[in-house]
């Protein structure tokens, strides 16, 4: 087994060094889908969460509770629902996204919307009440006043917003049953560890997984920096 | 400028607010007093706008706020409000305080000529680059009336603004609200515990309990003459004596006590079982005899207690009534007073107050 890392770290290293065109592709592809998804959640979850969190209405720690039950929803359940609903005879059928990237893209973003929506709720529930008060008391409209406390509570919705990424960039559920795993298509780092290690390949899995684990320390690292630039 | 008529506020069944009617001139300095919990804040976030109330109307200037379709937002951006605990964003104090222009849509060097203007009325020039939240208590303070200030208000409302600072601080932020007061003709409604800060600042107070308003007067009407029991053990005319007024004389009530007859001023004829409210203050102590036999004011006490109370000497009497006479450290020390000793207590019947029972 030490060996297997040890040839696994070898590999990675001459995989990354080489600039093995299949390895950059398929990292490459996995990025851009992976951030596309939490762009686009990020869009929907940071006003749709800042909404609730500004307003009061009947059933809103019911839709709470139900938003972080989603939070840990298995990637197969969504993977299956969204390929049940893009299948030739599902409602999403004519738009043809079953075994495309713009098909896991959608997964990926499903996958994490409750993630992102409910920390963003969260977060800016729990900013001082007295932001919320003194915003209201100077005279902020609706929008002004959720702009202001979202540039608040930046630092938090970063933190939420890697979160999501980590959870998008590592799941494998929704990216087998909806891209499928075409290569030069739809193949990404965890798609492709999968489909390796069913081969035998433990030397190329586990490269990969050091890739898909270097990238996410990436993200986090600049995130971090961000952050402590920020606060500093 | 500012009227509240009947107004009451309930919160999941219980009564924040009830039947409070106040009104507040332009140019005024309101003090809403009371122990904690008596309704001051509630009644200012009514006030400011921040919430509803449940029953009664509100008016601002000319707008019946109560009656629907207002435009709160620019309502709101007449007014402004400071909290005991001031709230800090992030960024330099100039973001801090430019906040309220910037929604205003103020920007650039009107908003920087108004920061550093409204800066430098509340003590901290040169505090703009600082970061907010490296500032201390008093500073933050200051600088949160700052953000209240920079949009020039017409009602400042301040909610226990010294309530968690220290004395300096505190005198420090007492002239800033003296300042907006004078230079900018700002109505001010403030809530405070502080008695003598009340007294220091304020034209009119309103003093609050259980959610009502008790009594509205000037100070030295809230202070000198209680309205009930309650008002005068607040505001520290800690004696409160039970008695039957015997006779009237030439402005004078004659109240019979278990401790003798005393003698009050009065402005009009009472009759009844009274409460006479006497200041600790207004007590002279001496070791003579208490005068004749039987003259009015003039008590037969001995000494049950003492303690201090700052620079002066709180000392506990039993007069055929518990009494408490405030004195000096320096008369303390000449009567060398302690507990046991016979002493002589007496008072001006313009320095008690009559409270006639409800």
């Amino acid at each position: 087994m030490v060996n297997e890392i040890l040839d696994g770290l070898t590999k990675a290293a001459e995989l990354i060094i080489t600039l093995d065109p299949e390895v950059i592709e398929i990292t490459t592809r996995t990025l851009v889908i992976s951030l596309s998804s939490t762009l686009l959640a990020t869009l929907i979850a940071v006003p749709a969460g800042g909404a609730i969190s500004l307003s009061e209405f009947r059933g809103r720690r019911a839709l709470l509770f139900l938003i972080q039950t989603l939070y840990s929803v298995p990637t197969v359940i969504v993977g299956l629902l969204l390929f049940l609903l893009c299948s030739s005879s599902g409602p999403l059928g004519p738009l043809r996204l079953l075994f495309t990237p713009t098909g896991m893209v959608l997964g990926q973003t499903l996958l994490i919307l409750p993630i992102l929506l409910g920390l963003t709720v969260t977060t800016l529930d729990g900013l001082d009440r007295g932001l919320h008060d003194t915003l209201v008391s100077l005279g902020a409209t609706w929008s002004q006043r959720l702009l202001l406390l979202l540039r608040e509570a930046r630092f938090a919705l970063l933190a939420a917003v890697t979160l999501g990424f980590g959870r998008a960039i590592s799941e494998v559920g929704v990216a087998i049953m909806i891209g499928g795993n075409i290569r030069g298509y739809t193949r990404v780092l965890t798609t492709a560890i999968s489909l390796e290690t069913s081969m035998g390949n433990i030397s190329l899995s586990l490269a990969l997984g050091i890739i898909l684990l270097a990238l996410a320390l990436v993200v986090n690292l600049g995130v971090n920096l961000l952050q402590g630039g920020g606060r500093r | 400028m500012i009227r509240c008529e009947r107004v009451g506020w309930e919160i999941e069944g219980k009564t924040v607010l009830d039947d409070i009617s106040l009104t507040v001139g332009q140019g005024e300095v309101l003090g809403l007093i009371g122990p904690s919990g008596s309704g001051k804040s509630s009644l200012i976030r009514i006030m400011d706008l921040l919430v509803t109330p449940t029953s009664g109307r509100l008016w601002i200037d000319s707008t019946e706020v109560t009656a629907g379709r207002v435009d709160l937002v620019g309502l709101r951006r007449r007014m402004g409000i400071v909290f005991h605990r001031p709230a800090v964003f992030s960024g330099d104090v100039r973001r801090n305080v430019s906040i309220g222009l910037g929604l205003r849509g103020i920007r650039g060097d009107d908003a920087r000529l108004l920061v550093e203007e409204t800066l430098e009325m509340v003590g901290l020039a040169g505090f703009g680059p600082r970061r907010a939240s490296s500032l201390s208590g008093g500073e933050l303070q200051r600088v949160a009336i700052a953000r209240s200030l920079v949009t020039r208000p017409t009602v400042l409302f301040l909610d226990e603004p010294t309530a968690n600072l220290d004395p300096l601080s505190t005198r420090v932020v007492e002239d800033v609200v003296r300042k907006a007061r004078s230079d900018l003709g700002t109505t001010i409604v403030m809530a405070t515990h502080d008695l003598d800060q009340g007294q220091r600042l304020c034209d009119r107070l309103a003093v609050m309990a259980a959610g009502r308003l008790v009594q509205v007067g000037s100070p030295p009407e809230i202070f000198y003459r209680p309205g009930t029991s309650e008002v005068a053990r607040f505001v520290g005319a800690g004696n409160l004596v039970e008695g039957t007024v015997e006779r009237m004389d030439r402005g004078v009530a004659f109240v019979r006590t278990t401790g003798g007859l005393l003698a009050v001023a009065v402005h009009a004829p009472v009759s009844g079982t009274v409460t006479v409210a006497i200041r600790p203050e207004e007590i002279v102590l001496s070791r003579g005899p208490a005068g004749p036999a039987g003259s009015p004011n003039h008590l037969s006490c001995r000494v049950t207690g003492v303690d201090t109370d700052g620079p002066l000497v709180r000392v506990h009497l039993d007069c055929g009534f518990p009494l408490i006479a405030l004195v000096r450290r320096l008369t303390f020390v000449a009567l060398a007073l302690e507990p046991g000793q016979e002493v002589s207590a007496a008072f001006d019947p313009n320095g008690a107050h009559l409270i006639a029972r409800a």
